[in-house]
Formats: structure tokens, sequence, C-alpha cells
């Protein structure tokens, strides 16, 4: 048995450490994705255990007020364009795919978190650009989020705690300017 | 305008009693005569107001209601868990029993019965399932399901027993001020409250209905049902030619309609131009937030047992040591014992409530003790800032003690 580990090593290695990622059946910003459905969507976020792209997007674009600039528009945005808006705002690159219920990474989130509180980071970052991991550990350094990876999910109530305590320090940086 | 019968809530105003009488919120015009009679009908205001609330007799009870005091953003009530939710408005009545819940960049202020506010923040679903005025006890609980909420609980002459309920804890906040927040992350924490924010609140709504009231067709000079409520009025006195009040020079008084207005006009403008509250517009500024102190919850520890270490004699010195040491740092000063100047007499505060306690160690003995360090911040600092971080140092040096194990100098 033992003389088989190192061959399922070169195999994992091989084929690549890729981890698969949960996928729900549907997003809560499915039927709740208008402005007015707003507390509603919140309700049913709360409800999950783990938050999906496409609910991810939904509520940090309603951080970032961008849903609201649109509300003339047609309110209930779709998935791709939320997507879309994502990219303009630098929160995903450009040529990565994104599967709306596949469930949202930390990185992601914190990606969106930072560029909307405008967190410069660190050294890396200053250099490098943001990136998943520096705007993770800067939200943990913050005490925003506790210690997790990049790779790893959120449920619904941390995901509505992360945008309240995000709300919070727009609040506070809004009074300081 | 037809004067409608409306009816001063004298608890509300007796908020505005206590407000006003407060020497922190002094009035400091020019005309110091103007700024006694103001004083003199707060306090008129105030003894008016505890008559109103009064004991009951034993076994009696009375349900109590909340009212809605301001509105921002999105948020929505309704009367049970099978009702549909209803826009929240200004002025809007609630039943025990009823549920709350705010969007993002929201909030709703209520007032809670005779004793207390209440301002649910952003993303948060609260439910009211009991406010009672039973015999000499005001018993009031807000149940917390996700997000945070403000609480202001004012001694009015009866026994206050406020519970703020989470899914993890439930707390009891006696006569006092205090923020509790429920969230994915950190479970309960206990915050500051945002005291400022909520006494804008009140005072904007209490003045936005004296002023409802006094501009009708009937004036204060004609229709003194209640010659306490006119009083406020009263006292202000005919304006000057070009104060503040902003009045009509060529008015000599005598139109008695006019005198009405102007003069609670007269006593608003003092007041606003005290404390710059912008009464009449329709989002007041609310002034901004402080960072909160928290208590979080402890890595394995519920708030009961984090009192319990705290009240463990081995710990007691050791966090107060850390303690003092921590305020030094924030705030330099000198000293004999502990060097930080009153921290012995809190520290023999703290140290007769462990000694005294007696029973299993409840999550708001944690209360009583963080109750004990904020009276203590306050009286040191005046600054709301400077006073979260004091008792912020203290929450620190409990962690430090707890976590790291703190030896006594």
């Amino acid at each position: 048995m033992a003389a088989l580990v190192p061959l399922l090593l070169l195999v994992l290695m091989a084929g690549g450490c890729t981890i698969e990622r949960m996928v729900h059946d549907d997003s809560a910003a499915d039927a709740l994705g208008a402005l007015d459905d707003e507390l509603d969507f919140w309700d049913e976020v709360a409800t999950r255990h783990s938050v999906t792209n496409n609910d991810a997007l939904h509520g940090l674009l309603l951080l970032a007020g961008v849903s609201e600039e649109n509300e003339t528009e047609n309110d209930d945005i779709s998935f791709s364009r939320r997507l879309r808006l994502a990219r303009e705002r630098g929160w995903i690159a450009e040529d990565r795919e994104l599967p709306p219920n596949e469930t949202a990474t930390v990185g992601l989130m914190a990606m969106a978190v930072c560029e909307i509180l405008e967190i410069p980071g660190g050294l890396s970052a200053r250099v490098f650009g943001p990136s998943p991991r520096s705007c993770t550990r800067e939200l943990i350094h913050r005490r925003m989020i506790p210690p997790r990876t990049d790779n790893q999910a959120l449920s619904g109530l941390e995901f509505i705690d992360l945008v309240g305590r995000s709300e919070d320090h727009l609040g506070f940086r809004a009074a300081q300017q | 305008m037809r004067r409608t019968s409306f009816t001063l809530s004298l608890t509300v105003v007796g908020v505005l009693a206590g407000i006003l009488s407060s020497p922190s919120l002094a009035v400091t015009t020019a005309n110091e005569a103007r700024a006694e009679a103001l004083r003199q009908a707060a306090e008129e205001l105030r003894e008016e107001t505890e008559k109103q609330v009064q004991p009951l007799a034993e076994g009696q009870t009375k349900v109590l209601k909340a009212v809605v005091m301001q509105v921002k953003g999105r948020a929505q009530w309704r009367t049970d868990a099978k009702a549909k939710w209803k826009k929240a408005a200004v002025k809007d009545v609630l039943e025990p029993g009823a549920m709350i819940r705010t969007g993002s960049k929201s909030y709703l202020a209520l007032r809670v019965g005779h004793n207390a506010s209440v301002l649910v923040d952003r993303s948060s679903r609260v439910t009211l399932p009991e406010i009672v005025h039973a015999g000499e006890t005001l018993r009031t609980t807000v149940q917390i399901k996700r997000g945070r909420a403000d609480f202001k609980v004012d001694r009015v002459g009866l026994t206050n027993d406020f519970s703020v309920v989470t899914p993890s804890t439930t707390l009891a906040v006696r006569g006092t001020a205090m923020g509790v927040d429920y969230g994915g992350f950190g479970g309960t924490k206990i915050t500051a409250a945002r005291t400022n924010a909520l006494k804008s609140i009140e005072v904007t709504f209490l003045l936005n209905q004296a002023t409802f009231s006094m501009s009708g067709g009937g004036t204060s000079s004609d229709d003194k049902q209640n010659p306490v409520e006119s009083g406020l009025g009263d006292t202000g006195g005919p304006d000057d030619p070009g104060s503040e009040g902003g009045t009509d020079p060529t008015d000599t008084g005598m139109n008695p309609e006019n005198r009405g207005t102007r003069q609670v006009d007269t006593s608003v403008q003092t007041m606003m131009a005290v404390e710059n509250l912008p009464i009449f517009e329709e989002d007041p500024v609310i002034p901004p937030d402080v960072p909160d102190f928290e208590f979080p919850d402890f890595p394995g520890l519920s708030f009961g047992e984090a009192a319990e270490f705290i009240c463990d004699a081995d710990e007691t010195f050791s966090i107060f040591s850390e303690y003092d040491f921590l305020l030094n740092e924030d705030f330099p000063s000198e000293g004999e014992g502990f060097s930080f100047p009153g921290l012995d007499q809190l520290y023999f505060d703290v140290d007769t409530f462990c000694f005294e306690h007696q029973g299993p160690w409840l999550d708001q003995d944690l209360v009583e003790i963080v109750s004990m360090v904020q009276a203590f911040c306050e009286t040191h600092f005046t600054v709301q800032e400077d006073v979260n971080l004091c008792v912020s140092d203290f929450a620190e040096a409990v962690i430090s003690t707890y976590e790291g194990g703190q030896s006594p100098p």
C-alpha cells in the first residue's frame, strides 16, 4: 500500500489538484433579483449554507450601489449583466468563467469588497495589483472576516455579516472625508 | 390647517425633558433667561411624564406598543409571521409580536413602550415579542435574528426588565445604552450604542410632533388643554427683531395664532442653535459613528463563562494589570497603585461584584461588568471615541489574559 502513495501523488500532480466546487440548484437572485425584492433576497440568502456566485455578485453590487444607478433600466438584471459589471470593476478576471450557481469563493468576495472600500492593500497588492489572496488577507487583517483561505466559501449569514461590516466601513469612511 | 387632536406621547416628551436637563446638553445661548425657562418647562414635562408612568396594581398588566420614529432606506414590518410585509413609515404603531426587517444602507428607529428607544440597523431582522407594563415593571423583549440593534433604556421610575435575545444568548439591558450585534462570523457581540444618533432621532421626532400640534388653528395661547404642553411654547417669549428665530419684526405679538407658532419655533430655534439639530429637514444629519467597542463571543466561551473568568480571583488582578498597561499606552497618565486614575476603584467595584455573585454565571453578568467599565470610562472621557477605546482596552485585556496567560507583575 505504501508503494502506491508516490504513484497516487504523481497522478494527482499530473491531473492538477483541482477542487470541484459545490453547485446549487438555483440562486436566491434568480427570483429575487429586482431592487424591490431586496429584503426578500437577504432573507433567502440568510437561509443558505453557502452563497452562490450569482447571489454574491447581486449582494456586492447592492453594496456598491451599482444596481441603484441602473434602477431606471431593467431592475431584474440577469447574471450575465452582473458578471459584466463585476468584470468592469475588476472583481473578476476577463477570461475567468463563473458558473452562476457555483459556490462563490472568499477570494472573489474579498476582491469586490477591497474595490468597493478602496482598500489599497499591502506592498504586493500595490506593486502587482490586488489578487483574491491579497484581498482576503487584507480583510482578515482588518478583522472584517475571520481567518479564511481565498478558496473557501461563506454561508449566507456570513456573507450578510461581511456586507454589513463593509457598509459600516463605508459609513465611517464617509464621515472622515 | 385644522389642529388635529394629536396628543404628545408624554413618555417621548419625557425623553426631551431628560435630554434638555442633562448637563451635557445645557443651553448656552446669550439669552440665559430663555434658557432657564426652557429648563423649567422641561422639568415640568418630566414631572408630567412621571405622572403617566405610575405602577399598576399588583397582578395588573397592560400591553404597550412601539411607534416608528424614523426610517431610512428599505425597512418593512409585519404584525406576525403570517402577515404580509408593509413598508415602514414614521408614526406606524407596532404591537407586540411585530417583526421588522431592514435592507442594506437602511435603518429604522422605534420608541418602544414607555422607556426605550431601539435603532434597528442595516440588514437586520428583529422581532418585538413582548412589550408589557406589569405592576411596577416595564418588561420588554427584543429578539435579534440577525444584524444589529442599539438600545437606549431610560429610567422612568419603574423597574426596567429589558431583554435582548439572539440565537446564541439572552442579555439584560438595565437602565443603560448598549448595542447588540448578531452575525454569521462573530455570533453575538456587545457593542457601544450610538446614543448620539438615538438622541438626535428622539428629539427630531418629538419636536416634529410638537410643531405639528402647535401650528394649527388653535394655538397655545387659546387652547391650553394641557398647560404643561403649552409651557414649552409660552416660555419662549417674543422674539427680538432680527433674532435667530427669524420672525417678522413687524409682528408685535398681538396675533395669537402667530404667537403660538412663533413661540414654538423660537424654542425650537434656540435648541437648534445650540444643538445644531436640523429639525425641519427630511433626513436629519446623524453624527458620524465612532468605532464601536465590541465584546465578541470568546472562543469556546459563552458570555457567562467569560464573566466567570473575569471574576476568577487569580485572573482579575492580571486582567486589570493588563488593562492598566493598555490604558496608559492609549491615554498616558500618572498615579499610584494601578497607575491610571480611578482604576483602583473600578477594580474594587468589579471585585466586589464578583465576590457577592451567587448562583450560576449568566450572560448578563458580563453585561453588568461591561456596564461598570463603561461608566468608569464615561467619567474619564467626554469624547465618545475615547470612551469606546477605553472599553475596548478592557476587552483586549480580558482576551489577552485568556488567550495568552498573563502573569501578575
